[in-house]
Parts: structure tokens; C-alpha cells; sequence
């Protein structure tokens, strides 16, 4: 083995190497785009993903669709095909009504805020490794979309835009330690301020902490974006599902389950521009 | 014994890393248990590296790595970066220092999962996030996942096994 690292081989794989880590060091101080290698493989293989994603819900659809199905239907064996069918069509159906909600609700907030600008997006693939359930969705710098946009589901806040390549970005959640963002308590106008942790993620929840202990927060309240940072002001974030205090007693903290359900998204809206964007990075910077 | 060139063999290989680049990067089909979720690339990767030779151990781990960067959060080059080093050690280790059987594939998959896993907790979790949070990443994710994922080398082990019987017949 120890002619391995003599030889032309070696030296060529640490040349790469050595250029990668380059790379990575570069996009890392840049920020906010994908490094060259993964804008390439991610444009590459987005319309693949997209259609596996495709199939994948269909296939979820027709199982929940059979799952719920008529017990007198299924066991008449001449009609099995044509209630197959007629499945089939009432999850398009379905589909069809569900995404017209989704765009009326889209509607409806770009009534109540006319500076808003958004991009509808597609999720595409999930970072599997990631606890925070980060994941890419089918829209780029091509179609307007830059660095720590805010992504909702209806008026639900679902997380910002981490990463933009030519086709493809890549979205952090509300559920991640990465974000962090001001918050309000909607009753009661107590402020604070919302990051995740692994502890709550794993219960699909998200922590809205540094709140005074004289607040008067309460389970059930609603919490939403306070306008500060990059996001918004007035976007739903999710509603306090119990209280504590931190571990030196001096504030206290809620746990919050988000409204919009994390793990089975598959339309999104990224805000492209709104009245006041700019402020500080999600990240504090 | 002299090795022929098989484009089926080729053909194969290049449909198992997309359906399995496809598999890990789609929600195609959710194959976790509880928090440990399978990296399918690793075990792939090192039945790949176990009977292949070094520039092609770098080719598969780079595309592959650049694939998995495309969709992981904060990634950049790393998996790009680590998938490349892991096959080409895989690929060394098989060569040199372990006979070529099950075993031996195996001890190594577990071995680069396990090391895959350290580091993306080193690079991602352990500087980002307070000390409970990146130790529980650690014991409930990272390492799980490490040994679920490298259970996967056994299907891969034997196709591409038999790849080899094809190569050398």
C-alpha cells in the first residue's frame, strides 16, 4: 500500500481533494449558493426526483384512497376495476380541490398583503440524515428566488431558503437549530424568540424561548412572526403546547407545534419580496 | 485472467447508483426504523470499491457524493469529499490488507458508515447546536443510522460478486 501514496494516482486524488476543499471553503464565506458540483448534479437530476416524488404521492394517495375504501365495494370482485378507477379519480380529485385550497389560500394572503411576492414551489427530495427535516424544493435562482427567502405553506411559516442553485434550493425548517427568528405571543403580544432543537424536532416541535417571566403565555396561544429579521411580520409559526422554564430560572420557554405539517409537505410558496425585506439573517448575521 | 469489457456490467452499475441515488434522495419510500435512517450509498459504495480499482472507486464516489450534496443542508463538498476517500480506502483496504469475502465486506461497511456518520456529526452537529443536542444526534441518529446502513452491504456484496464472476468468465 505504501507505493499507493508515491504514486501519480495518489497525488491526483489529493489535487481533487484539495480543490474540493477549496470549494467548499469558498461557498462556504460566500453563503447562500450551492457549491458548482451539486448545481450541476442537483439541476441534473431534479426532473428525475421531481417524477419519483410524483409517483411516490400518487402512490401514498391510492393507499390512503384504498385504506378508506367501502368493505361492500371491495368485496364485489366484477366492480374492483372500476372502483380502482374510480379511485384513481377521486384521489386526482382530491388533488385537484386540494391544490385549488392551496391556491385560494394563497389568495387570500396576497389580498391582506399585496407587497408580497411569491414563487410556488414543489418539494422534491428530503435530506433523510437531517432530524430537522430540511429539504429542496424545484425552484432556483432562475425563477427569482435567492438566499433566506421565507418559504410558508398557505400562511404558515415552514422555514427560509438556505441555499440557491440554478433550478433546485434548499430550505431549512422552523424545526432546525439554524433558524432563529423573532417572535410574538398573538393574545397576549409577549415577544420572544423561536429556534429549534434536536430534543423538540423530535416531537415536531419548535421552542419560542426568552420570554420574561412575568409574561402571560399561555397553552393554546397562537405564535407568530414578530417582522423582524427576514421574515414578514403576522406569519403564522404554529401554537404553544406547554411551558417551562430554563434551566437558570431567569425566563421561560414554550414548546410550539408548527402549523404547517413539516413532514408531509409537497407545495410550498417561497415569499420572494415583500415590503421591508433586508433585515438581519435568520443566523443572527 | 484476463478481465473482458462488459457494457452490460457498465449499464448495470451506472442503473444501481441512480435507482439508489434516486432511492436515498426521493421520498420514494421510507425505510427507516424509529431515528436510524439508512445512508444505501455507503454499503453500495464499498461493494463497488471491494471489487473495483481505484479510478473508478473515485469517479463513483465523487458523482454519487456531489448527488447527495445536491440535497443535504449546509453539505457543499462534503459528501462529495467523503465518499470519494471512503471508496478509494474501501478499494485499498480490499486490495491490501483484507481477503475478498463477506466478512471482509462487512467489517468495512460498517466501518465507513460509522466513519461517514462521525464526520457529518463533527462538520454539521457538533459546532452548531448546544452539547446535549449534538451528543443525542450522536447516540440517536448517527450511530443507528451508521449500523443500519451498513446491514445493506450484504444485497450489494453478492451482485456485485457476481458482477465480478461475469467479469472474470
Amino acid at each position: 500500500m505504501r507505493f499507493f501514496f508515491r504514486s501519480r494516482q495518489f497525488k491526483v486524488i489529493l489535487g481533487i481533494t484539495v480543490c474540493l476543499i477549496a470549494i467548499s471553503l469558498i461557498c462556504f464565506f460566500v453563503g447562500g449558493r450551492l457549491s458548482p458540483q451539486s448545481d450541476i448534479t442537483g439541476t441534473l437530476a431534479a426532473p428525475f426526483r421531481a417524477a419519483f416524488t410524483y409517483v411516490s404521492n400518487g402512490i401514498s394517495d391510492i393507499a390512503a384512497a384504498l385504506s378508506d375504501g367501502n368493505e361492500a365495494m371491495i368485496k364485489n370482485a366484477d366492480l374492483e376495476n372500476e372502483i380502482s378507477e374510480l379511485r384513481e379519480k377521486l384521489a386526482d380529485y382530491e388533488k385537484a380541490v386540494a391544490e385549488n385550497d392551496f391556491y385560494k389560500d394563497y389568495l387570500e394572503i396576497k389580498d391582506n398583503n399585496p407587497d408580497y411576492e411569491f414563487c410556488p414551489a414543489t418539494l422534491i427530495s428530503r435530506d433523510k440524515n437531517d432530524p430537522y427535516g430540511s429539504f429542496v424544493i424545484n425552484k432556483g435562482s432562475a425563477d427569482g428566488i435567492k438566499s433566506h427567502d421565507p418559504v410558508i405553506s398557505e400562511s404558515e411559516l415552514v422555514g427560509y431558503v438556505t441555499d440557491v442553485g440554478l433550478t433546485t434550493s434548499k430550505v431549512v425548517t422552523i424545526l432546525s437549530p439554524d433558524i432563529t427568528l423573532g417572535a410574538l405571543d398573538n393574545r397576549t403580544n409577549d415577544s420572544g424568540v423561536v429556534s429549534g432543537t434536536l430534543e423538540f424536532a423530535e416531537d415536531g416541535q419548535t421552542r419560542f424561548y426568552n420570554l420574561s417571566r412575568s409574561c402571560n403565555v399561555a397553552i393554546g396561544d397562537y405564535v407568530v412572526t414578530s417582522g423582524e429579521g427576514i421574515f414578514p411580520s403576522g406569519l403564522l409559526i404554529g401554537t404553544v403546547t406547554s411551558i417551562g422554564s430554563d434551566e437558570y430560572n431567569t425566563s421561560i420557554y414554550a414548546a410550539v407545534e408548527p402549523f404547517a405539517d413539516i413532514d408531509s409537505l409537497r407545495n410550498v410558496m417561497v415569499i420572494t419580496n415583500f415590503e421591508g425585506k433586508g433585515g438581519l439573517n435568520p443566523d443572527g448575521e | 485472467m484476463q478481465k473482458k469489457h462488459h457494457p452490460f456490467l457498465a449499464l448495470a452499475n451506472i442503473l444501481i447508483f441512480a435507482a439508489v441515488i434516486v432511492f436515498q434522495t426521493s421520498e420514494l419510500c421510507d425505510i427507516s426504523i424509529r431515528t436510524a435512517s439508512p445512508m444505501l450509498l455507503l454499503p453500495l459504495l464499498c461493494s463497488y470499491a471491494f471489487f473495483s480499482d481505484i479510478k473508478r472507486c473515485v469517479a463513483a464516489g465523487m458523482i454519487s457524493g456531489a448527488f447527495i450534496d445536491s440535497i443535504s443542508q449546509g453539505a457543499y463538498c462534503f459528501n462529495t469529499i467523503i465518499l470519494m476517500l471512503l471508496a478509494v480506502g474501501v478499494c485499498l483496504a480490499a486490495n491490501n490488507l483484507f481477503n475478498k469475502n463477506i466478512f471482509a465486506a462487512s467489517v468495512l461497511s460498517l466501518m465507513i458508515s460509522l466513519i461517514y456518520y462521525i464526520f457529518l456529526w463533527l462538520f454539521f452537529y457538533l459546532s452548531g447546536s448546544d452539547m446535549e443536542s449534538s451528543v443525542g444526534y450522536l447516540l440517536k441518529y448517527a450511530i443507528p443510522s451508521a449500523v443500519y446502513s451498513a446491514v445493506f452491504v450484504f444485497p450489494f456484496y453478492f451482485i456485485y460478486n457476481r458482477f465480478r464472476k461475469i467479469k472474470e468468465h
